[in-house]
């Protein structure tokens, strides 16, 4: 069980979080790994938030990451990351992108919806988290890329640095799994998304 | 289990150790072996930040969110049903007022008319197809033959889609994917006996208020049947998003108040220091509701401000 992999990825219903999940899962496959997923996606579609467990390693014998020991937490929006920040365990790591994405109830009757949106929630991640963390401008950079659907790629970038698999392999499993038109993005959004993590390894 | 094994003459212990109530998510469990002497390991859960709710809403493009509008503009009590209008009974949207069982939503409407019970509002029902289909006849049956005058909303998006977009009787093919005979709402609504059956496209907001306020004005049990096939099955719909322009948008919340998954706040207040809608363009199906009831006409069909056209909605 030692050697076995916690990664939990967090966003909003619509952002990619179950895509890149399976290409997660499809990348350790390949690499010869077991793995197991479990998907909390019931209410997502509609504007909730989705979390996915992803385990691999020589043998996976439960799909759900126990609270407070995922070694990655890979998260799609600032107000999950700081949801989730306590689920990364000691000398793990957080990688979020800044994008905020305010729930539609949120403008509405704030005294009566009790919390308001944290702001400030990508600055207040590293006392929250017990690992590392990692902001990475995902929306900034898709945009650039000319498509803000490719978050999630470039998350998977910044992931796949942390992790001791082949680039070949992540590029292949992505070529396949992206839509048809998408792969030349995809491929650079996943480049991208290693410059990011490596450039903020150094600092 | 605990029970049966020591009917059994089994000796076990489980109740006393691991709660009966609650997730037994892997802490819960491992905590549980601990203090039952299984496990020598701490599995503390570590405290978590409290951050806002995301509660589910409607999904943007919705064909139920017309309709509750439309609902909510007449004031209506809307007794419920089991589906993903449901999700209407949440904030912002609050225009669904029970929820009890499927089928429920007719019956508990003819009995709330029949119990004259105390109110101004005209008595309506929110059922979906699949529920109607599944079990909201026989509710139909009792209003009319009761005579109860009370207004059933059918929301016909023509599939299962709570629960993923299985087909239903209306639909015409079975799991299999094997052609069916396919049944016929209206003729089923007219069978039964109902005097009043109006159909309705529920992106069409203004439409729908009028044809609402027809149906609850007439005597006796009516049906709305308010169609418009849901936005994610069998397939997403094609994308034609609309933007807010800033400098137009005076913050009058209309569009907050629909409670659309894609209309966020920019961010930017008006100078009186209200918040600015944003939508956003990659969740936007272009269903116009927003556009409909934004005051100052500041929505906009993002496509055509892009090609610099003159915009005015």
């Amino acid at each position: 069980m030692s050697n076995v992999t916690n990664v939990l990825i967090v966003g909003v219903g619509g952002q990619g979080v179950v895509l890149a999940s399976n290409i997660l899962c499809e990348v350790a496959m390949r690499a010869g790994m077991d793995v197991k997923k479990s998907e909390i996606h019931g209410m997502s579609q509609r504007g909730g938030v989705v979390t996915s467990h992803v385990r691999f390693g020589d043998k996976v014998l439960s799909p759900l990451v126990m609270h407070g020991q995922a070694d990655a937490l890979l998260s799609f929006e600032a107000a999950e990351a700081l949801r989730f920040a306590h689920e990364v365990k000691e000398g793990g790591v957080l990688m979020s992108s800044t994008q905020k994405i305010h729930p539609p109830t949120g403008q509405l009757k704030k005294k009566r919806v009790g919390l308001q949106y944290p702001e400030d929630a990508i600055e207040k991640l590293p006392d929250a988290c017990k690992g590392r963390v990692v902001p990475i401008e995902a929306e900034a950079i898709a945009l650039e890329l000319g498509n803000p659907r490719l978050t999630n790629t470039i998350l998977l970038g910044a992931l796949s640095t942390g992790l001791d698999i082949s680039d070949d392999i992540w590029t292949g499993t992505i070529r396949q799994m992206v839509p048809p038109k998408t792969i030349d993005l995809n491929l650079a959004a996943f480049e991208r998304g290693k410059e990011v993590a490596y450039g903020a390894e150094k600092v | 289990m605990e029970d049966e094994a020591k009917i059994a003459g089994i000796p076990v212990e489980g109740k006393e150790w691991i709660p009966r109530e609650g997730e037994l998510d892997l802490n819960t469990v491992a905590i549980s072996l601990k203090n039952a002497g299984l496990l020598d390991d701490e599995f503390p859960i570590p405290d978590a930040e409290a951050v806002i709710q995301r509660p589910p809403v409607l999904c943007a493009g919705c064909p139920h969110r017309g309709i509750y509008m439309a609902l909510k503009k007449i004031n209506a009590d809307v007794y419920g049903d089991i589906g993903c209008y449901t999700l209407a009974a949440l904030s912002p949207l609050k225009t669904l007022h029970t929820c009890f069982c499927m089928g429920a939503s007719i019956g508990n409407a003819v009995g709330a008319k029949l119990a004259e019970t105390n109110t101004k509002h005209p008595t309506t029902a929110v059922i979906g197809d699949g529920t109607f289909m599944h079990s909201g006849i026989t509710g139909l049956i009792d209003a009319v033959t009761s005579n109860a005058n009370i207004t059933v909303v059918i929301v016909d998006n023509s599939i299962t889609a709570m629960t993923g977009g299985q087909v239903n009787p209306q639909t015409g093919i079975d799991l299999m994917g094997n052609e069916v005979p396919k049944i016929d709402l209206e003729k089923v609504v007219e069978g039964v006996g109902v005097q009043k059956l109006i159909v309705l496209d529920t992106y069409d907001y203004n439409n729908a208020v009028d044809q609402l306020k027809e149906a609850v004005n007439f005597e006796g049990p009516a049906v709305v049947i308010a169609r418009r096939p849901c936005a994610l099955f069998p397939g997403k719909r094609k994308i034609d998003p609309y933007t807010v322009q800033e400098d137009v948008c005076t913050g009058c919340g209309n569009c907050f108040k629909i409670g659309c998954p894609a209309i966020f706040d920019s961010g930017n207040k008006t100078k009186r220091g209200l918040a600015i809608a944003h939508i956003e363009p990659t969740a936007c199906t272009g269903c116009t509701l927003c556009q409909q009831v934004c005051k100052d006409e500041a929505i906009v069909k993002l496509s055509d401000l892009a090609k610099g056209k003159e915009v005015t909605a």
